[in-house]
């Protein structure tokens, strides 16, 4: 029994195969990279992972349970959190105060939720601004707000969408240690990233999607050296560079 | 404001209420005081689905006004006294509300509103209709429990007396139950539902039911405010009861005015709302109809003539002037308040919402 | 059969004006993304205004039009301009203010009419009023066969304008994608009041050709914002050419009713269809005739 598995699926916005027969397995403990190309259909692997929207076709399977169909917070209580690429803050709550509504998921008193909240704030780099409005927040923080709502719920599988998108050098650098961080206290994480240094750097396994389709899946370095994913980012140049 | 002269003014306000039959006896202030306890029960309702929950509620009146009918009924059909109505008026709100909810929280914003007006419009129709039941447009008529003065050690006490204090009793549990409500898992989860439907689903909330429980205690607080409406006037009638304007549309200005999503605005609202009512239905306060008697002026005839039968007009103008200008309430915009007041006080604008 | 055909007629005309108030509705729900629930009473206005030209001097309802037409445009770009555009820029908690707002001018519209008319049923009485056009044994009311080609040339004249002109593009551009539109130099705030006035002028004219064959009261604009409402959803919303289709449903959903259902359960029927309409056609007819 694999820890997740994706397999066979499907997913259509009317003509279009957003989705287009994807299968892949992610190991408890990994870190699994999904790269391809704008519009190419990772963002909308996570919607169906995550339970917003249903496959046409194939199933998702986490710890041996069959969760493609069931609702989002369901899926969330199965132990996978997510953060959304557009972030979504809670925007006329505090930071703790977003944090402590995902902890809640997992503690049942107010001196719970809130001392699990504080601890994944101060994880996440967070620890000075816990008292401002999340909406007044800039944007890397916003990320990291997401990446730490995601974590208060206690995920063990933690699915990150494009979460370095905008960071300068140094902020990459340090969300590049948190992710590790995050993936050594044990939880495991299906990364998206254009930013081909991260990705390649912290991934054991990367597959490559682009329209919807399987390209290739392999260490970093045999992606990297691919043709098929050449090709996939050097039609749409750009891309590729973070 | 600081949190102890908060609790002090709190505390100080309480007092204050709780005393107030013992020295006011003038049964007209005491009546706009009893519907002020029941607007902050309304206003609280309404403000825990429209302003911590998000999801606007443009039909409050068919939860009053079922609750309102739950009690006539009772005595009506069953002859049981129309107290029960108030604990019975909040369980038949809440068995409407649950299947309401069910099917129309699929619906998302503007929606949502339509469908609760809709609901509001199908209810005042039933009412009418169903005369076997209801007597529709004839209305059901009660008799009052306490009409005549009460003697006491403490002196005779106006009539009003036992409704001020169960009104007063029932505006201080809701505003209880929001308290409770807002620091509790509840209230973060309803917030986290109004700030981001999809990202509290994926924080492991389930929307639906969240919105479905706040939608019961709002229902809830509704009916039971009607089973209250129905013992205090003695009389009500499907146009009364299931108004849009009088009470639907004047639940959301005492939520607006008061101030959206904070504990104290619908409480703050309520008084200001019944009130700015009141002196429209009585032409300021009967000042304009003495004014005509003593000027024997024709323009001021005109004008009281008018301004008693004009309240819907008025309520139309507050809607469109508060949206426009407080849309956050006296609470919520106090820092816009205050500036009014003192302009070269620094605007404190904190939000009040969840905490 | 006979009955059946005449009930068809009679629901098809009707359809022409219904689309009319739908098309109304849609362009202001496509472009400014809300319900606009003083719809019935910007008609009901402008169903006054013909009723005292009419009353005062003697102005046949179909002249009248080209003075209720604009006036309501322009009560339509002020209301924009003035009260719905300044609230984009605040930040409240309840997000359906622009929506309670129009509820807001709604019941001001209603009860100022009322003040000045008081409360009584008006109507007018043209001679061809009553006028029937008989073709085989089904008859055509003049007045509303008038109106459904009237109806028919407006919807006309908008589409070209819609399509052919550089205001009528941005509106599109608008309804498709609004920060978009605005990044490419649409000015958000005039092409939104031009919209609302558009849809104003449109129920408008459904209004004051009304006004031949039906009564008027102050607080016939609420069922009219129903019946907008529910013919937008009935044509998928923010479709204009399935506001027409919606319209003729709607139509045609009515005569039916009130031929084999009766008369005094009108009010419920239509608050049972707006019910399903809501719950079970959130894409509206659209999705079924995929226009
Ligand atoms: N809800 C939807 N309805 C219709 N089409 C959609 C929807 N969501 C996504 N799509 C389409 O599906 C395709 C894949 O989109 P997706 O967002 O998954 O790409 P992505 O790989 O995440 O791209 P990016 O790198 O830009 O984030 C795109 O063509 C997009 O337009
Ligand atoms: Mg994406």
């Amino acid at each position: 029994m694999s820890f997740f598995k994706v397999e066979s699926v499907v997913k259509r916005f009317g003509g279009l195969a957003a989705v287009d027969n994807v299968s892949f397995e992610v190991e408890k403990g990994d870190i699994f990279g999904l790269i391809g190309p704008n519009g190419s259909g990772k963002t909308t692997i996570f919607n169906l992972i995550s339970g917003f929207i249903k496959p046409d076709s194939g199933s998702i399977n986490f710890k041996g349970r069959r969760i493609d169909g069931l609702k989002t917070h369901k899926i969330c209580h199965l132990g996978i959190g997510r953060t959304f690429q557009v972030v979504k803050p809670l925007k006329r709550m505090t930071v703790l105060d977003n944090v402590m509504a995902a902890a809640y998921r997992r503690a049942n008193t107010k001196n719970h939720a809130r001392s699990i909240a504080m601890e994944t704030v101060e994880f996440c780099g967070l620890g000075g601004r816990a008292d401002h409005l999340s909406g007044k927040l800039t944007l890397g923080d916003r990320k990291r707000l997401e990446i730490a709502r995601a974590l208060a719920t206690g995920p063990e599988l933690l699915l990150l969408d494009e979460t370095f998108a905008g960071f300068n050098p140094t902020e990459v650098n340090e969300a590049i240690k948190l992710v590790e961080k995050i993936n050594s206290s044990g939880v495991t994480i299906i990364i998206v990233e254009h930013i081909m240094k991260v990705i390649m750097s912290i991934s054991g396994t990367i597959h490559a999607i682009n329209f919807g389709k399987t390209i290739t899946q392999g260490t970093p370095a045999d992606v990297a050296a691919h043709r098929g994913v050449i090709e996939a980012y050097l039609g749409e140049p750009g891309d590729a560079q973070g | 404001m600081d949190p102890g002269v908060k609790k002090t003014a709190i505390f100080a306000l309480l007092v204050l209420f709780v005393s107030a039959p013992l020295f006011v006896k003038n049964d007209y202030f005491l009546h706009l005081m009893i519907l002020a306890f029941m607007w902050v029960v309304i206003g609280s309702a309404w403000n825990l689905l429209a302003g911590y929950t998000g999801q606007v509620l443009f039909g409050v009146a068919a939860f009053f006004g079922t609750g309102a009918y739950t009690s006539g009924l009772l005595v009506n059909h069953l002859g049981w006294s129309a107290w029960w109505g108030l604990p019975l008026g909040g369980v038949t709100a809440v068995i409407l509300a649950f299947p309401f909810g069910w099917i129309c929280f699929r619906l998302r914003g503007a929606y949502f509103a339509l469908a609760t007006l809709a609901l509001n419009e199908v209810m005042r129709h039933v009412a009418t209709i169903w005369e076997s039941l209801t007597d529709g447009m004839a209305g059901i008529m009660i008799l009052q429990t306490f009409y005549a003065p009460i003697t006491t050690p403490l002196g005779i006490l106006s009539s009003k007396t036992p409704y001020y204090f169960i009104s007063f009793v029932m505006a201080a549990l809701s505003i209880a139950c929001v308290i409770l409500v807002t620091r509790s898992k509840l209230g973060y989860y309803l917030l986290s539902i109004r700030e981001d439907q999809d990202a509290a689903e994926s924080l492991g909330i389930n929307t639906r039911l969240y919105k479905m429980i706040s939608l019961s205690v709002t229902a809830a607080l509704s009916g039971v405010a009607g089973g209250f409406f129905t013992n205090y006037m003695g009389f009500i009638d499907p146009e009364t009861v299931f108004s849009l304007h009088d009470i639907s549309i004047m639940a959301i200005l005492v939520g607006i005015v008061g101030g959206v999503g904070t504990v104290y605005g619908p409480a703050v609202g309520a008084f200001i709302m019944v009130i700015v009512q009141e002196m429209f239905r009585t032409g300021v306060f009967g000042l304009l109809s003495s004014l005509a008697e003593g000027t024997g002026s024709g323009a001021i005839i005109t004008l009281e003539k008018h301004i008693s039968s004009a309240h819907v007009l008025m309520f139309g103008i507050l809607v469109v002037l508060v949206i426009r200008f407080m849309p956050n309430g006296v609470v919520g915009d106090w820092g816009k308040v205050a500036a009014l007041v003192t302009p070269c006080r620094r605007a404190n604008m904190r939000q009040e919402a969840g905490e | 059969m006979e009955l059946l055909l005449q009930t068809l007629v009679s629901g098809f005309l009707k359809g022409g004006l219904y689309a009319l108030i739908g098309i109304g509705m849609t362009l202001i729900m496509g472009v400014m993304g809300i319900i606009n629930l003083a719809h019935g009473q910007l008609m009901m206005v402008s169903m006054y205004i013909t009723y005292s030209l009419f009353a005062l001097f003697g102005v046949d309802p179909y002249v009248s039009l080209a003075v209720s037409v604009p006036a309501i445009f322009i009560l339509g770009v002020a209301i924009q301009k003035f009260f719905l555009n300044p609230l984009m820029k605040i930040d409240t908690i309840l997000p359906e203010n622009q929506v309670l707002m129009t509820v807001g001018i709604g019941m001001a519209l209603t009860e100022i009419m009322r003040f000045i008319f008081t409360s009584d049923y008006k109507s007018i009485q043209t001679s061809y009023s009553k006028t029937t056009l008989l073709m085989g044994n089904i008859s055509f009311s003049l007045p509303l066969l008038i109106d459904f080609f009237i109806a028919v040339i407006l919807t006309g004249a908008l589409f070209y304008f819609l399509k052919h002109t550089d205001t009528g593009r941005s509106i599109r551009a608008t309804a498709q994608d609004r920060d978009a539109a605005i990044l490419m130099g649409v000015n958000a705030e005039r092409i939104t009041s031009i919209t609302f006035g558009l849809g104003a002028g449109l129920v408008a004219a459904a209004g004051t050709m009304l006004m031949p064959v039906f009564y008027l009261f102050p607080d016939i604009g609420g069922p009219f914002t129903r019946k907008a409402f529910v013919i937008c959803i009935l044509g998928g919303l923010g479709s204009s050419v399935g506001a027409i289709f919606g319209g003729i449903t709607l139509g045609l959903v009515e005569a039916f009713g009130a031929t084999y259902i009766g008369m005094e359960f009108a009010d419920m029927i239509g608050l049972i269809i707006f019910f399903l309409v809501l719950l079970v056609l959130p894409g509206g007819l659209k999705r079924i005739t995929g226009m």
